[in-house]
């Protein structure tokens, strides 16, 4: 009974976070098969260190946590595999939008996307937390488990990076 | 592409150096588009879940089997030297404690 209970409990925070988790491993992994992977593994690696959750981070932080380091294992793991830039080959499968508000955002949005596939991972995990999560650079930083100035220097050169790539696909 | 206003603001923010504008940027950018795992994403958690805690049975079962064992050999090296130091003999006898028990006694039921 209790664990049908727990079960019911854990379904509706599958529920009410997944989309938190989408956004954190689409934006890292790309719209692909890999990240509804990873997206699963990030709610049982949470189901089982339940029992020494202490509730000092919010739940979405810490499922963000589990989900951008399981990101950049998978994204090791495509490099090892040779399977980099497999994002990238997206570049020619951009669509061509209207001229409506909701269109354009729409192709800015899929511009700035394919521009993050770019990044190395590392660049990528910060604009993602920082600027597409909203994070506090504190927060980046403790999700990352880096220094503070680490965050600092990487959002900057990450933003050059970005900046270019932007430039270039338009 | 090029004329992309929302791409133009958000290379704009990042130009100005300004952490907070262009994080504003990318989150008016990304506002309206919450991303969405496929139809049936929970109820793949949730199978995952029910079929790890059964392979999590199956492999707690063999080691809590090899424990068992162990108590189970610890607890006949006990009898077996608690009845030597008794009985000063390991026979089948003296560990079914009828040692001492004649063939009268057993048959006349007066032990």
């Amino acid at each position: 009974m209790a664990r049908r209970k727990d079960g019911l409990a854990f379904r509706e925070l599958v529920h009410r976070y997944q989309s938190k988790v989408a956004g954190v491993v689409y934006r890292m992994l790309g719209p692909t098969a890999e990240a509804e992977d990873v997206g699963q593994e990030t709610f049982i690696r949470f189901y089982s260190a339940l029992p020494d959750f202490r509730g000092d981070a919010a739940i979405g932080t810490y499922l963000t946590r589990i989900a951008i380091n399981l990101s950049l294992n998978a994204l090791k793991k495509r490099k090892r595999d040779r399977r980099e830039g497999a994002l990238v080959d997206h570049a020619g499968e951009l669509r061509r939008y209207g001229n409506s508000e909701a269109e354009r955002r729409q192709e800015a949005r899929e511009l700035v996307d394919l521009a993050l596939a770019r990044l190395d991972p590392n660049f990528r995990s910060v604009i993602v937390l920082r600027m597409i999560e909203g994070y506090s650079t504190k927060e980046t930083a403790e999700i990352l488990n880096i220094p503070l100035g680490t965050v600092l220097s990487r959002m900057k050169r990450a933003q050059g990076k970005l900046k270019d790539i932007l430039k270039k696909l338009t | 592409m090029a004329d992309n206003d929302n791409i133009k603001r958000l290379l704009a923010g990042m130009e100005s150096g300004d952490d907070e504008r262009t994080a504003r940027e990318f989150r008016d950018l990304y506002a309206d588009a919450a991303p969405e795992f496929a139809p049936g994403f929970v109820d793949g958690v949730m199978d995952r879940l029910e079929s790890n805690r059964e392979a999590s049975v199956v492999e707690f079962l063999p080691r809590m089997f090899k424990w068992v064992a162990a108590a189970g050999v610890a607890a006949a090296v006990t009898l077996l030297v608690m009845t030597y130091l008794s009985q000063e003999s390991i026979s089948l006898d003296a560990l079914a404690g009828i040692n001492e028990i004649s063939l009268a006694e057993v048959s006349s039921l007066d032990i």
